[in-house]
C-alpha cells in the first residue's frame, strides 16, 4: 500500500487556459498550464478533460513542456464546443494519464488521421523525433472549410503533411484511403492510424497489419477501467486500460468490428 | 490443495479473492474478463428493476489516497441477469448477483428474478452511498433493512448477502440484518465524499458527491468488520481497501471469509488478483500455517 501512495500514475489536476487558437471552423487549439503536478505521459495516452458546468471528455495531450501542456479540440458535441471557444483564464480540470503506451519501433512513420484523431498523431510526431523528411500524415476531412490551418500546425510538429476531403482544394480528393493510392505504406517503419471506426476499418485491407497501430476514439465514462463502458465491440478489450493503441493484426484477430 | 479454498455461505471458493460489485460485471463480456484476472467468483454490478444510464461525466476522480466515485449505480437492468450468469457459470465461477432495490418489494422483485436465472447468492446493495433511492436510501431505517433481507431471505433458497456500509450504527444494521436471515454481510461500501476544485470552486463529479474507496478507507474497513465479527461472528465478506497481499490479510484477521477488489483494479491493473494470491501465499509458508482458514478473525481473540 504504501508503494501505492508513493507511485500513483494517474493523478487530477487544475489548469488553466492560457491560449486558444482557433485553427478551423471545428478545430481549436489550446494551451493549458498545469497548477498541481500531473504524471507525465507518453502516445497515446489519453485524459479527461472536465469543462466545469458541462461533462469530462477524452482527450489526448498534443504535447508537453513543464507545467505547459497543449490539446487540440475538434468539436463534437456541447462539451467540446464550450471547450473549443473557452476564454484565456477559463480554469478547467484534468485528470489522467489513462490507457497505455504503445511505441512504434522505425524512425519512418505514415500518420493516417481523421476527425479528433489529428491531436494524437501531434503527440506520436512530438514523441517519435519525426520531421517532414520521414513522417507523412495523411489528414481527412469531408469537407475543405473544416481543414483550416491544421496542416501548418502539424507540419511544425514536424511531418509532411497531405490533404484528402471531397473538394478539389484539397491535395487529394476523396478520403485517406483514397489518398493511399499514391502512397506506399510498405516504404514506412510503422502507419498510425487515428480517427472514426469507419475510416480505421476501411483501411484493413490497405496497410500492412503487423506494423500498423490503430488508435481507437470511443465514448469513455470512467476512464480507468471499472464501469466496463468503452468495451470495444467484439472483443473483451476496454479501450481505458488495454488502448487506446493497438496493433492493427491483434485487432483484427479478436473480432473487433 | 494450496491451503487457499474457503467456503463462504456454503459456495466453495478456490481462493478468497472476489471483485466487489461495480467492477465490469454489467456484460458477459466484462464477467469473462474477471474471470480471466483470476476472481474466485464473480460479483456482478448491482442490478436495478429498469436500466439505468448513471449519471454524467465526471464520474470517477483519482486521488492519492484512493478513487472518488459517483457513476449512479449505472447498469443494464435485471432483465440482463440471465446473460451474466450463465457466462460465469459456463466459464466455471459462482456468480454473485448484486440487486439494489428502491423498497422491500422492489428487491423482492430483483430477487425472484436473479434467483431464476441461477444466481449462486443475492448481494442486497442496502449501502451505495450517492445514487438517491438507492442503497443508503432504500435502507435508511434499521426496520427497513430488517424487513428487506427478511423478504428476500424468505422467498431465496441460495444465500443471501446484506452489503452495509460505515456508520455510527453499524454493528447494529449488522445483527439486524442477520436477525432477519442474511447468511453474510459484505462490509464495507465506500464512504461518502467530495472533491472540489480550488480554482473552478466547484465540486468535480457530476453528482457533486460520490464514494471514497482504496486506501483512504481500508482501516475503516479492517475497523467495521473487526467490530462486527467480534460481536456476532457472523459471515462477512471484506471489501475497502485491499490492494495487496497485506491488506487483504488484514481483512481477513479482523474476521471476514473473503475479500472484495475494486480500487485494486485501478491502481494496480487487472493482474493485481494473481499478485495478491502469490503474497497469501508466501505469507502463509513465511508464518508456517497450512490453511487461510486459520487467519480468519484471529485478530479478535
Amino acid at each position: 500500500m504504501r508503494n501505492i501512495l508513493r507511485h500513483n500514475s494517474t493523478a487530477y489536476s487544475s489548469a488553466m487556459v492560457v491560449g486558444n487558437k482557433r485553427l478551423s471552423p471545428v478545430y481549436s487549439f489550446l494551451e493549458l498550464e498545469l497548477l498541481q503536478d500531473f504524471p507525465l505521459h507518453k502516445p497515446p495516452q489519453f485524459i479527461m478533460v472536465w469543462v466545469p458546468g458541462y461533462e469530462a471528455v477524452p482527450m489526448t495531450i498534443a504535447g508537453r513542456r513543464g507545467d505547459r501542456l497543449w490539446i487540440l479540440v475538434k468539436i463534437a458535441g456541447d462539451t467540446t464546443r464550450r471547450l473549443a471557444g473557452i476564454e484565456e483564464g477559463s480554469f478547467i480540470g484534468l485528470y489522467g494519464p489513462l490507457g497505455k503506451p504503445l511505441i512504434p519501433p522505425g524512425n519512418r512513420f505514415l500518420f493516417l488521421v481523421g476527425g479528433s484523431g489529428v491531436a494524437t498523431a501531434l503527440n506520436y510526431i512530438s514523441s517519435l523525433g519525426c520531421s517532414q523528411d520521414k513522417c507523412l500524415t495523411v489528414f481527412g476531412c469531408w469537407k475543405y472549410s473544416e481543414i483550416g490551418s491544421v496542416p501548418e500546425l502539424i507540419e511544425e510538429f514536424g511531418s509532411a503533411t497531405i490533404t484528402a476531403c471531397l473538394d478539389r482544394r484539397c491535395n487529394v480528393y476523396g478520403t485517406v484511403v483514397d489518398a493511399l493510392n499514391n502512397i506506399d505504406p510498405g516504404e514506412y517503419d510503422a502507419v498510425i492510424a487515428c480517427g472514426p471506426p469507419g475510416m480505421l476499418k476501411s483501411l484493413i485491407d490497405k496497410i500492412p497489419l503487423d506494423k500498423s497501430i490503430f488508435v481507437l476514439d470511443s465514448y469513455v465514462k470512467c476512464g480507468i477501467g471499472l464501469c466496463g463502458s468503452c468495451l470495444v465491440p467484439g472483443t473483451r478489450y476496454y479501450l481505458c486500460i488495454d488502448g487506446p493503441g493497438f496493433y492493427a493484426r491483434e485487432l483484427v484477430e479478436a473480432g473487433w468490428h | 490443495m494450496d491451503g487457499l479454498e474457503v467456503v463462504v455461505t456454503g459456495i466453495k471458493l478456490s481462493h478468497p479473492i472476489m471483485n466487489a460489485s461495480g467492477v465490469l460485471a454489467s456484460t458477459p463480456e466484462g464477467v469473462a474478463r474477471l474471470i480471466d484476472a483470476g476472481v474466485s467468483a464473480v460479483v456482478t454490478k448491482t442490478l436495478t428493476k429498469e436500466p439505468r444510464e448513471g449519471y454524467k461525466t465526471p464520474i470517477t476522480i483519482p486521488l492519492p489516497i484512493g478513487l472518488l466515485n459517483a457513476v449512479g449505480l449505472a447498469n443494464p437492468g435485471i432483465e440482463a441477469v440471465g446473460k451474466l450468469v450463465e457466462t460465469g457459470h459456463s466459464l466455471g465461477k459462482p456468480v454473485i448477483v448484486s440487486i439494489g432495490g428502491r423498497d422491500p418489494e422492489e428487491f423482492l422483485y430483483l430477487a425472484e428474478k436473479a434467483l431464476e436465472a441461477g444466481a449462486d447468492a443475492l448481494e442486497l446493495n442496502l449501502s451505495c452511498p450517492h445514487t438517491p433511492g438507492y442503497g443508503v436510501d432504500a435502507a435508511k431505517t434499521i426496520k427497513t433493512i430488517k424487513e428487506v433481507v427478511k423478504n428476500t431471505a424468505s422467498i431465496s433458497n441460495k444465500p443471501v448477502w446484506a452489503k452495509l456500509g460505515y456508520s455510527r450504527l453499524l454493528v447494529k444494521e449488522a445483527g439486524a440484518a442477520l436477525e432477519a436471515g442474511a447468511s453474510a454481510l459484505v462490509l464495507i461500501n465506500t464512504i461518502p465524499g467530495m472533491k472540489i476544485d480550488v480554482y473552478a470552486l466547484k465540486p468535480i463529479l457530476s453528482h457533486g458527491y460520490g464514494g471514497l474507496s482504496g486506501p483512504a478507507i481500508h482501516p475503516i474497513a479492517v475497523y467495521s468488520i473487526y467490530m462486527v465479527y467480534r460481536e456476532y461472528k457472523p459471515e462477512i465478506i471484506g471489501a475497502g481497501g485491499a490492494v495487496d497481499w497485506e491488506t487483504a490479510i488484514e481483512l481477513l484477521a479482523a474476521g471476514a471469509k473473503a475479500v472484495q477488489i475494486a480500487t485494486a483494479f485501478h491502481l494496480k491493473g487487472y493482474n493485481i488478483i494473481k499478485e495478491i494470491i502469490n503474497g497469501i501465499k508466501q505469507y502463509l509458508k513465511q508464518t508456517k500455517r497450512k490453511n487461510i482458514t486459520e487467519i480468519i478473525g484471529s485478530a479478535t481473540k
